[in-house]
């Protein structure tokens, strides 16, 4: 899930990891090519050293930290998780061979590729898949809980419908307190979901500096603001001609946070390649796609930041006070100040609280920018509660982000509305607004008014429902409490930051999520219409993420899979690697 | 040159204008320049601007001349011209204070240690070496980061507590730099031929101090002094680029920082 | 051998003032962690289980309080272990292992910054003190006061686009050790040197050309003018000597704020030193990490000065008969 503080909390940080596994499957191993910039007749060629400009630094390599956008890529180098993503939106069988669900879609199998180790020579057999869907979705710690903290991390309550997985014989089994079609969503969880070496989940020190997978690159040298990660000669993959791949021989990922400098170091050569993201980095990516020297490649609109009006707390445990807000809101006029530069726009202006690609995209009942609207919720505020309507809008440390709280601001000053700004660190922010889980069973949860933030992405739902739901842990069906943890439940507020507790949502929430007929398209976009109509979460123009890359790169505009399936080259956690050669 | 200008203050306006005749260009350049920030601090509210906070939508980054923007505007839209001369006023506010408190406890301080020498000498050296050895960025952020913060995230901490705090962390950094730097010339003066005389005629310490040392000491003051107030206005922007300046103000510092990255898309923006 | 015993006890003198520095500097710093809105329990300590959390709040020490904290770490740092970077749940790497990569970086970075300044200001204070009051030096003067109110950041930044990205005669960004490639070393640290160098030469000029003005007045150098002695001889072996007493102070003083100023620039130039490991604790709240580097730059900036003290006494004897009365 993505919690990057956008809007514009900036690039910002994903609170974590999981993983996907897809429906039945294709076998042979992919290959990942060259490349329509490559023109004809060049071949790939293997070796080289690169280095590479992010703007996340990567603290650790282990589980329950958030790994932000573009250190999540440094990690992708390394690890792989048992799904992969095809460009038309389906989910691929990676790691894994096939992944079956029973009838009821309560039941999932799946099948592992044979031979596939990982880099320290650990098999990835069922019990390694075992072991890491356990420390996914927490039992692994709640079996150990002293020395197993470390894996206690946001997953548990993304898989809450997770309630069993064992192995048999050579097979894996998942089972869910649910019914579920798109478990392979929520076990992808926007390419979070990682397969670790067994010895680097069991260990706290390797899992934070040494970690392990299966991926075509293994960590050489790591530290926070420099990554160096190596071949790993035992890949599992070769492309179509039969190189053993990955054809670079090192990548060095330099953090670079001044965007402006990553852009330089991009132009004079001393980058090979650079991230750039659109919350506050939209004219260096102009200058990327506009340069003839320079190669680029996009994400998919599939990022879509909301503001999330908290329920919770004043003033918008008020629903006068979210249609004013709703209302106020001018997207077209926040695109111009924050989207675009000198006539150049990245990202969309938002029409539903997802992208047009998504199976919940619904315009009906999308609240339009209306200052007299606005105005009239305000005076029924005022009314109600005999205040003027006024809140707290969130910045993190950076320039744009402030830029984007003061553009914000200016927005809402227009239709009547005043508005404060608190700078803090997004690392602080989404602590707060994410607790932990024992912090969320305190009672400590999502403090701020109004958190503009991405947690949205994907064209499914499974990086979308559990942000809405008001406990993960309390659908119908899930047993989660009896069985596992008395804590559980009260945990499972976590990530709903809204504070929400309407149950007219949930109802329809859980009767969407739990459809297996063709209704289900139906019902999803019923419960987006109710979410736009009652303000519970109002969109922002949709962000995009953009690698740039120096003359001599070449396969970075594809990524396949396995045959006839071609991957998302672009994410917001940058390019797959393995298919990426230098040019002489 | 500054203790001549303040000195015919008292003497009216056609004195202050025959003195002013008679300085050097350079010098004239400089004083004309500072009448203008200073009318720009005091006038900018009442100047009709467009409003500093307030991003023109419909121009960004927009050059010198532009329509409705003599100076263009900065690559988020923002009025340049009504940023500086808005800006002054915070500006100058945080650097005038905080150096002329830092300055004056700073080297009250040095000089007073220095003369007495001894125990007391030995303590307010150690606590100058204490603050100088963190590094004033470091001492900076944590005191805005203790002070400057609330506890309840719900609560916003008012711009002009942050302000205040700004300033006073600014001081705090400022007071042992100008006292060491006090402290030290009143070392190279105190031994000197002069002072060893005042003493021996029975001159009182008092009167030592005050007629010997200090006007001796302020060259010194005054040359660390002068550069940190345009330090202090740059520090104030380090401040906002890592995030802990004044949010919602406008000073330089915060315009400096917050295009310090875009000479490639609006050069003259960057002042 | 009483010459010797008074060494002795000044060195004495020298190492309890360095250590009450770095003790003072250190505790300061641990005090205002204590006062932080945010509690480093919040911070640091996670799990569902409450012996869970207490037995990592004892494992971090955030059950005692200020004071045995305090002494604890004290202990600890005194021993070389400067504790570890911690991850929810634990399991970070130590901070030596940190300050090993990183402090040489820095080092490397300050004195080349040091010595550049330096080299720069000398002639420079020098020479507008000789041409005291004439158009050179108020061109040398507003020439630097301009230079030094340009943010180093900004310096950094129009550097690395000129010269690193417009005229590529440079690298924009990016750290070569030594053993790497020499040539690149020195390329890739001239313009972080730069940008952190140009504000530093305006402070040292002004203080020499102020002390340098001082000394052209003293007795010695009219009679060395008297016996006909040329102007650079007079400037350079007489007069700079006895003038430059603020200035090698200043520059002892300017040791910490160097290490404040690198934090910005090594990020701008991507440089893993200590002032970008010192930004990492700050933002990504490592405060025991923050503690162990704060008292590195301390005893680095004791050990400077006591140097600086030593040299000035050599450079200006008056200074050192003062202090053996």
């Amino acid at each position: 899930m993505s919690i990057r503080a956008t809007k514009r909390q900036g690039r910002s940080r994903r609170l974590a990891l999981f993983t996907g596994i897809a429906i039945a499957a294709s076998v042979i191993p992919a290959a990942a090519q060259a490349s329509a910039n490559s023109a004809a007749a060049e071949k790939p060629v293997r070796g080289g050293n690169i280095t590479a400009g992010i703007f996340d630094q990567v603290l650790t390599t282990c589980y329950s930290p958030n790994v932000p956008n573009s250190a999540l890529g440094v990690l992708k180098t390394v690890y792989e998780g048992l799904v992969e993503k095809s460009s038309d939106g389906k989910f691929v069988p990676f790691l894994a061979k096939a992944i079956t669900p029973s009838a009821d879609f309560k039941t999932w199998t799946l099948s592992l590729r044979p031979g596939i180790k990982f880099s320290n020579g650990e098999p990835l057999d069922a019990a390694a898949v075992v072991l890491n869907l356990q420390a996914l979705n927490g039992d692994y710690y709640l079996k150990n809980t002293a020395t197993a903290v470390h894996t206690a991390g946001s997953g548990i309550p993304f898989t809450a419908n997770l309630r069993k997985v064992e192995a048999s014989g050579a097979d894996v089994v998942m089972t869910l307190w649910t019914s579920q079609v798109d478990w392979l969503d929520t076990l992808y969880a926007s390419g979070r979901f990682f397969m670790r070496a067994p010895s680097t989940i069991k260990s706290k020190d390797e899992c934070a500096t040494k970690g392990v997978g299966t991926g075509p690159f293994m960590f050489d040298t790591v530290t926070p603001t420099n990554v160096k990660v190596k071949r790993n000669p035992n890949y599992w993959r070769k492309d179509k001609a039969g190189t053993q791949l990955p054809y670079l021989d090192s990548i060095t990922f330099d953090v670079q946070q001044q965007p402006t400098q990553r852009l330089n170091a991009l132009r004079s050569g001393k980058y090979d390649a650079a991230q750039f993201t659109s919350a506050g980095e939209v004219k260096q990516i102009l200058s990327v796609k506009s340069s003839n020297n320079l190669g680029s490649v996009d994400s998919k609109d599939s990022f879509y930041p909301t503001w999330w009006p908290n329920q919770g707390i004043e003033p918008f445990n008020n629903k006068n006070a979210r249609l004013a807000f709703a209302h106020a809101w001018d997207n077209a006029s926040y695109y111009k100040l924050r989207n675009c530069f000198k006539g150049k726009c990245l990202g969309n202006i938002p029409t539903s609280i997802v992208g047009k690609d998504n199976v919940m995209y619904n315009t009906k009942g999308f609240l339009k920018f209306d200052i007299k609207k606005s105005k009239e919720y305000q005076e029924a505020y005022k009314k109600e509660t005999g205040k003027d309507l006024t809140f707290q809008i969130n910045a993190t440390l950076s320039d744009e982000s402030l830029n984007n709280a003061k553009a914000a601001q200016q927005i809402f000053a227009k239709a009547g509305i005043t508005t404060t700004i608190n700078q803090e660190d997004g690392a602080t922010q989404v602590a707060n607004a994410f607790p932990g889980l024992a912090a969320a069973a305190a009672g400590k949860l999502n403090p701020y008014q109004a958190y503009a933030v991405l947690l949205f992405e994907g064209e499914g739902t499974g990086f979308i429902l559990p942000f809405l739901q008001q406990n993960v842990f309390s659908e119908p069906g899930n047993n989660a409490k009896t069985e596992r943890s008395p804590l559980l439940p009260i945990a499972g507020t976590a990530l709903n930051v809204t504070r929400h507790k309407d149950t007219a949502l949930t109802d329809l929430l859980y009767a969407a999520k739990q459809d297996i007929t063709k209704a289900r398209p139906a019902k999803l976009k019923a419960l987006t219409k109710y979410i736009q109509e009652n303000a519970v979460v109002v969109p922002t123009p949709t962000l995009m993420y953009t690698y740039g890359f120096g003359k001599k790169l070449r396969g970075y505009d594809t990524f396949e899979l396995a045959a006839g399936k071609t991957g998302i080259p672009m994410t917001n956690a940058g390019i797959n690697w393995t298919g990426i050669w230098v040019s002489k | 040159m500054f203790l001549s200008v303040s000195s015919t203050l008292g003497h009216g306006s056609a004195a202050v204008l025959s003195k002013f005749r008679s300085l050097d260009l350079f010098t004239k350049i400089c004083l004309t320049w500072l009448a203008i920030v200073v009318l720009a601090a005091i006038l900018g509210p009442v100047l009709p601007l467009d409003n500093p906070r307030e991003a023109d939508i419909e121009a960004m980054g927009t050059g010198l001349f532009s329509s409705g923007h003599i100076f263009g505007t900065d690559t988020n839209g923002y009025d340049v011209l009504s940023n500086i001369v808005n800006g002054s006023r915070l500006s100058l506010l945080i650097a005038v204070v905080s150096v002329g408190i830092g300055g004056v406890v700073g080297a009250a301080i040095g000089i007073i240690s220095a003369f007495v020498r001894g125990k007391f000498d030995y303590v307010v050296n150690l606590f100058f070496n204490i603050m100088l050895s963190i590094p004033n960025l470091v001492l900076g952020l944590a005191l805005v980061a203790v002070l400057a913060t609330s506890a309840d995230p719900t609560q916003p901490v008012s711009s002009n507590r942050r302000v205040f705090v700004v300033i006073i962390s600014l001081t705090i950094v400022i007071i042992p730099i100008l006292g060491r730097i006090a402290r030290g010339a009143t070392l190279t003066w105190i031994n000197r031929e002069f002072i060893t005389a005042a003493r021996s005629m029975g001159m009182k310490n008092r009167d030592i101090v005050l007629k010997h040392v200090v006007p001796n000491v302020l060259p010194s003051i005054y040359a660390i002094g002068f550069l940190a107030i345009g330090v202090v206005i740059v520090a104030e922007g380090a401040l906002s680029l890592l995030g802990v300046g004044i949010t919602d103000g406008v000073s330089w510092g915060a315009a400096i920082s917050r295009v310090s990255g875009d000479f490639t898309y609006a050069p003259h923006s960057n002042r | 051998m009483k010459a010797r015993s008074t060494n002795a006890i000044e060195v004495l003198k020298r190492l309890v003032q360095l250590l009450l520095v770095v003790i003072g500097a250190t505790f300061l710093l641990s005090l205002l962690l204590r006062l932080l809105p945010v509690g480093l329990k919040e911070l640091y300590v996670t799990g569902l289980f409450e012996e869970d959390r207490q037995r990592q709040i004892k494992e971090l020490g955030l059950d005692r309080n200020a004071f045995s904290y305090y002494f604890h770490w004290l202990w600890d740092f005194v021993r070389g272990d400067f504790g570890r970077i911690v991850l929810p749940g634990g399991g970070g790497e130590s901070v030596s292992s940190h300050v090993g990569r990183a402090l040489p970086k820095t080092l490397q970075l300050v004195f080349y910054t040091q010595i550049f300044a330096l080299a720069v200001a000398i002639p420079l204070g020098i020479f507008s003190a000789y041409r005291a009051g004439r158009r050179t030096d108020r061109f040398v003067s507003y020439g630097l006061f301009t230079a030094a109110s340009v943010p180093n950041f900004v310096l950094g930044l129009l550097l690395a686009l000129i010269v690193g990205v417009k005229l590529e005669w440079l690298p924009p960004l990016g750290y070569v050790p030594i053993s790497e490639s020499f040539v690149d070393h020195v390329r890739g640290m001239v313009l972080p040197v730069l940008a952190l160098g140009i504000p530093l030469i305006a402070s040292y000029t002004r203080l020499l050309r102020t002390d340098v003005i001082a000394t052209l007045r003293e007795d010695f150098v009219t009679m060395a003018v008297a016996k006909g002695l040329s102007d650079r001889r007079i400037l350079f072996t007489h007069v700079l000597r006895p003038s430059s007493v603020t200035l090698l102070t200043s520059a002892a003083l300017n040791m910490g704020a160097l290490i404040g100023g690198s934090l910005v620039i090594e990020r701008v130039f991507s440089i893993p030193g200590l002032g970008t490991e010192i930004g990492l604790a700050i933002f990504g709240r490592q405060y025991f990490a923050l503690q162990a580097y704060v008292a590195l730059v301390a005893i680095g900036y004791v050990v400077f000065n006591s140097v600086i003290d030593v040299l000035v006494g050599f450079v200006d004897p008056r200074t050192r008969e003062r202090r053996s009365a």
